[in-house]
């Protein structure tokens, strides 16, 4: 009971001090909407550490169980694609990391892609914002970055041991920082409103959690809700092989069932990339 | 030539030995080539436009991308029975080390311990560590850094301890 009364306290503070922003991660709000079996059922918080995804790494496979989640209000070294920093401010954003251990590794990059979405329905349904998940690993809005995804796993020889989805999204962070104003946004800033950061992570959870187990059970329903939440499906968009533009355009047609993105050529052929390191936009 | 042909053509191909058919007839042209398991190669799949349609442009031949050198093909460490073979549990592309800059997580001659960091494979931006199964020394790196690597592709040799 203590907890309920904490959480519906923690709420009405925040209604009505809405420039106030605590920095305060309230576990019990964030069990109380809870609905899962697994994920986020474990749960450690760090008040402070450099990466979350590195922490977890730091643990023995056995300290880290599936659905675990690792929270950190202050991660001082997140890091994104190619040991890019993501800065973030203590006690204002949700940094965490997922821990999943599937059991098979086919298909892992459809998991991705399902983080993606997971952000994008679950800022709809708490925030009324939409947007937009970017293939590899961000969500947009209006073509602004608002979250961001570092995944990794671990295979022990051909066993899958672990895998661990970074994420990190602007929740409460007024302030961008002017390098990446133009190429960033936060959710307060969109909303004009304070968002629950423990209402946000659990119904991150909640969806997660559901798509995992269509993941598990029919990918090719997941491949169809995947593909629609892309800006760029359907649309002829600029692509870059290992770095380099290529003069044309061609149109993104989505990932096939086995979650590789699949082009149309401007010669009207169809292209699938499995192995070259592409990035394409609008 | 349509498009059911080309369909017997691929699974023709596939369920046999061969690795690569031409086929010309008149100014139509097709090339299949199988993507073997234990090939470095790297796929890029092109399907044909419908052929009837007009005698238009033949269809390209697969346009093979510009790959690196891929000295593992030849490597069938099968013949290589001396040690044990840590193969890739994935396709994608093969880091021997954490950054461009750092060292190799480990390098021949090297004594590994199970769940020692053998090399990163990455595929479809998932970093995916490969770990040591066994405690013992590396004796053979089949690939080479930044290559493309199919499942079950050989990386290692790991004379065990």
């Amino acid at each position: 009971m203590p907890h309920v009364l904490r959480g519906a306290f923690f709420l009405l503070k925040l209604e009505a001090m809405s420039n106030i922003i605590t920095t305060h991660f309230d576990q019990a709000l964030f069990r109380k909407y809870l609905k899962t079996k697994y994920i986020g059922q474990s749960f450690i918080f760090l008040e402070e550490t450099a990466s979350t995804n590195s922490y977890i790494k730091s643990l023995s496979e056995r300290e880290t169980p599936h659905g675990l989640i690792c929270l950190a209000d202050n991660q001082t070294a997140g890091r994104g694609q190619h040991n890019r920093i993501w800065l973030s401010e203590p006690g204002k954003n949700l940094t965490f990391s997922l821990v999943l251990k599937p059991p098979q590794s086919n298909k892992l990059q459809l998991l991705l892609q399902a983080m993606g979405l997971a952000v994008k329905l679950s800022v709809l349904h708490n925030c009324d914002c939409k947007c937009t998940i970017k293939w590899p690993n961000d969500v947009l809005y209006e073509e602004k970055k608002i979250a961001g995804i570092l995944t990794e796993s671990t295979f022990l020889g051909n066993e899958l041991e672990r895998f661990i989805m970074g994420v990190g999204i602007n929740v409460n962070n007024k302030e961008i920082p002017l390098n990446i104003k133009e190429n960033a946004d936060s959710l307060i800033n969109i909303t004009q409103k304070v968002q629950s950061r423990e209402l946000l992570l659990a119904e991150i959870c909640n969806s997660i959690a559901s798509l995992y187990e269509l993941w598990l059970v029919d990918s090719e329903e997941l491949v169809h809700k995947i593909n629609n939440a892309y800006a760029e499906i359907g649309k002829w968009v600029h692509l870059s092989e290992e770095g380099k533009q290529i003069p044309v355009k061609y149109k993104f047609l989505g990932l096939d069932f086995d979650g590789y993105p699949l082009f149309l050529t401007d010669d009207s052929f169809i292209k699938k990339y499995r192995q070259q390191n592409i990035r394409f936009w609008l | 030539m349509d498009l059911k042909l080309i369909k017997n053509l691929i699974s023709m191909i596939s369920d046999s030995d061969v690795n690569e058919v031409s086929i010309e007839e008149g100014d139509f042209k097709i090339k299949v080539k199988k993507q073997s398991d234990n090939q470095g190669v790297r796929e890029q799949v092109y399907y044909a436009p419908s052929p009837s349609a007009a005698p238009a442009p033949a269809p390209q031949p697969v346009a093979e991308p510009a790959a690196p050198a891929e000295p593992a093909k030849a490597a069938a460490p099968a013949a290589d029975t001396s040690g044990l073979t840590i193969k890739s549990p994935i396709v994608g592309t093969f880091y021997s080390k954490p950054s461009p800059e750092s060292d190799p997580f480990v390098s021949v001659g090297q004594t590994v311990k199970k769940g020692d960091v053998l090399c990163i494979v990455e595929a479809m931006k998932i970093m995916n560590e490969i770990e040591s199964e066994h405690d013992g020394k590396i004796t053979k790196v089949l690939v080479q850094d930044a290559q493309p690597v199919e499942f079950d592709q050989p990386l290692f040799i790991i004379e065990p301890a």
